[in-house]
């Protein structure tokens, strides 16, 4: 049964081979060439504290080529659901080979299950031995930059990507199952798994544990890190407020140090358009505050291990609906 | 004798028809069944009901003594050639020899070999690549190297050329003759491509089994007589009455009687199976046509 499966798998297994060799090597040219500036310019100073120019200057360096090699993997496990797991069950049923294949001497539940498991765990490797290489080219990039909670690098390393491949590989066949026309699973397959991919990260990541909040002072650190001021009379609210060590999810207005809205006046005389600087020192001596709710940093790993259960779960809901369709439904 | 495939009430409702309905039947062993009707009449789905492809709606079904299609010692006694005779277009011929290989621990490698040699087949063809007659060869030899005791064909002549339907019976009569017991249900729309194979025959119409039996019995019991017109009531009580067909001076009936023929003023003959056949299938046809026409009042 295994050889069976291989031998009708083996052209897109082949693809699906000669892209990884190319993905890899590229990940480990892009990893070389992070590591090496990282020696050159940060690796003697880090400990110390280095120039500030320089530490930003190395993470503006990558950022963008990070960023899009980060978004490329994530559509790893969605390419593997598509081209390995929509056609595998609907292929046989739109070309009616099911009904050879169902009437040798082997069960359609094991004949199903060899196929799910072995290319399955295929698709797993697969996306791990991308997310490896990726994982180690970017670590220092990763360090200095701080951002392990951004939506796209939490997506592309640790072992979230592969109950990503699990489940997007699973959703494929199960979509196959039950359109049993390839081409249409393929679709349905991509829509659902960006749709899920889009709603985890945010409406359900941020509450795998409960939020802490904190009371975050608006020094003139604080402020220069920020996105934007955004002021609307009395009412200030500061855009991209970061923490260390944290993953800000939302912050309040700005408050003054009596937990009172601070006076439109003082922050129009501070509002200096065109003058960053100006307006942040002026902004820091107001002593005001915000109130922000956040996930602090080390609970990246027990957030890692919720999502990956999470998608391990739908990938088992997946497959026993594979199994009854197949037994009950299907003819 | 036992029975190989044993129904009883059988039916399955497909989208809120009935494609079979109140079946029950009882095939001895070692027999070539033909099983006939015409298209969509119900072959299909009780081959499938046999095979476990299908799940009956109500009634139930027993294959060589067990529930159809379940678990793999099952699946190895039944053999299955599904309608269109269905391969693997990407795959070559010796690809198929060894997914049987794979995929049946009875698996008969010198036969389906041998079975392949003979037909020319190219083992390195794709199957994509096979005209339909050598198509529908691939799909037997692999039912039969799998060695089950009871093969079920569903259509399997259907798209071939008289040349290509002459050799694939042919495969199939070696196939019933190597062992002793084995049982084929072969199923088509067209009688005469089943009478020179089968010894026993099952014909389904309008989704029910109307005629079943070995074939010199069915042979046997009945009669066709022609002779002066009547009326069938005038005919003696044991001949039931199949088919009748009048002129205005003559009357033809098809009966069936398991007594002898008494002597009248008709001629007398034996019908053959096609005849039969016919007849079951136009009488059919009319107690249709009567219902339509009393519901149409």
């Amino acid at each position: 049964m295994i050889w069976v499966t291989w031998r009708q798998f083996r052209t897109q297994a082949i693809a699906g081979a000669i892209a990884l060799a190319a993905a890899a090597i590229y990940l480990l040219v892009l990893g070389l060439n992070i590591h090496n500036d990282y020696d050159r310019s940060l690796a003697g100073c880090i400990a110390t504290g280095c120039a500030p120019g320089l530490v930003s200057g190395f993470a503006d360096k990558y950022s963008t080529v990070v960023m899009l090699t980060d978004l490329a993997l994530m559509t790893v496990p969605g390419l593997l659901g598509a081209f390995w797991g929509a056609p595998l069950i609907s292929g046989e049923l739109a070309a009616g080979t099911h009904r050879l294949a169902w009437h040798q001497s082997v069960t359609r539940s094991r004949w199903l299950t060899v196929k799910l498991l072995t290319i399955g765990l295929g698709a797993v490797t697969l996306t791990g031995l991308l997310d490896l290489p990726m994982s180690w080219g970017a670590s220092q990039y990763d360090t200095v930059k701080a951002a392990r909670f951004s939506a796209l690098v939490f997506g592309a390393r640790g072992i979230v990507p592969l109950s990503y491949a699990a489940f997007a590989f699973t959703l494929g066949t199960a979509t196959g199952v039950l359109l049993r026309r390839p081409v249409a699973a393929m679709g349905l397959t991509l829509a659902l798994f960006a749709a899920v991919q889009f709603t985890v990260p945010t409406a359900l990541r941020p509450n795998y544990l409960p939020a802490r909040t904190a009371d975050i002072r608006l020094d003139a650190t604080t402020l220069s890190h920020a996105d934007g001021i955004i002021q609307n009379g009395s009412s200030l609210v500061i855009d991209g407020i970061s923490l260390p060590d944290a993953w800000v999810i939302s912050a309040g207005h700005a408050l003054g140090s009596a937990g009172q809205p601070p006076s439109a006046e003082k922050i129009n005389t501070c509002l200096m358009p065109g003058q960053f600087d100006g307006t942040i020192t002026c902004l820091a001596r107001q002593d005001l505050h915000v109130t922000a709710t956040y996930q602090p940093n080390t609970r990246y790993w027990p957030f890692q291990l919720i999502e990956a259960a999470l998608y391990t779960a739908m990938t088992a809901a997946l497959a026993g609906f594979c199994f009854f369709w197949i037994r009950r439904r299907t003819t | 004798m036992t029975a190989v495939i044993e129904a009883h009430g059988l039916g399955k409702r497909y989208r809120g028809r009935w494609a079979l309905e109140e079946c029950t039947l009882s095939i001895p062993a070692g027999r070539v069944v033909g099983l006939v009707g015409p298209n969509g009449a119900g072959k299909s789905t009780l081959l499938n009901l046999a095979c476990g492809q299908l799940t009956p709606t109500t009634g139930s079904i027993r294959v060589l003594g067990h529930q159809p299609g379940t678990g793999p010692g099952q699946l190895a006694r039944v053999g299955f050639v599904a309608q269109d005779t269905p391969v693997y277009a990407g795959l070559s011929v010796a690809d198929h020899l060894r997914f049987g290989a794979r995929m049946n621990p009875a698996w008969d490698h010198e036969a389906a070999h041998r079975r392949i040699e003979r037909l020319g087949l190219d083992p390195q063809q794709k199957a994509g690549r096979l005209s339909g007659g050598q198509r529908a060869q691939l799909a037997l030899a692999l039912a039969a190297a799998k060695q089950p005791e009871l093969l079920l064909l569903d259509e399997p002549v259907a798209a071939l050329d008289p040349l290509a339907r002459r050799s694939f019976l042919h495969g199939l009569t070696e196939f019933a003759a190597e062992r002793e017991g084995r049982t084929i249900v072969l199923s088509s729309h067209v009688i005469a491509d089943l009478e020179r194979v089968c010894d026993y025959l099952l014909l389904i119409s309008g989704a029910r089994v109307r005629l079943a039996g070995p074939c010199e019995d069915l042979i046997a019991e009945h009669y066709r007589i022609v002779g002066p017109r009547r009326a069938a009531s005038a005919l003696p009580p044991h001949l039931s009455v199949v088919q009748e067909d009048h002129t205005d001076h003559q009357s033809a009936f098809l009966v069936r009687t398991t007594e002898p023929l008494p002597e009248g003023n008709w001629q007398a003959e034996r019908p053959d199976l096609e005849d039969l056949v016919l007849a079951y299938l136009d009488r059919d046809r009319q107690t249709h046509n009567s219902h339509d026409l009393e519901g149409l009042r």
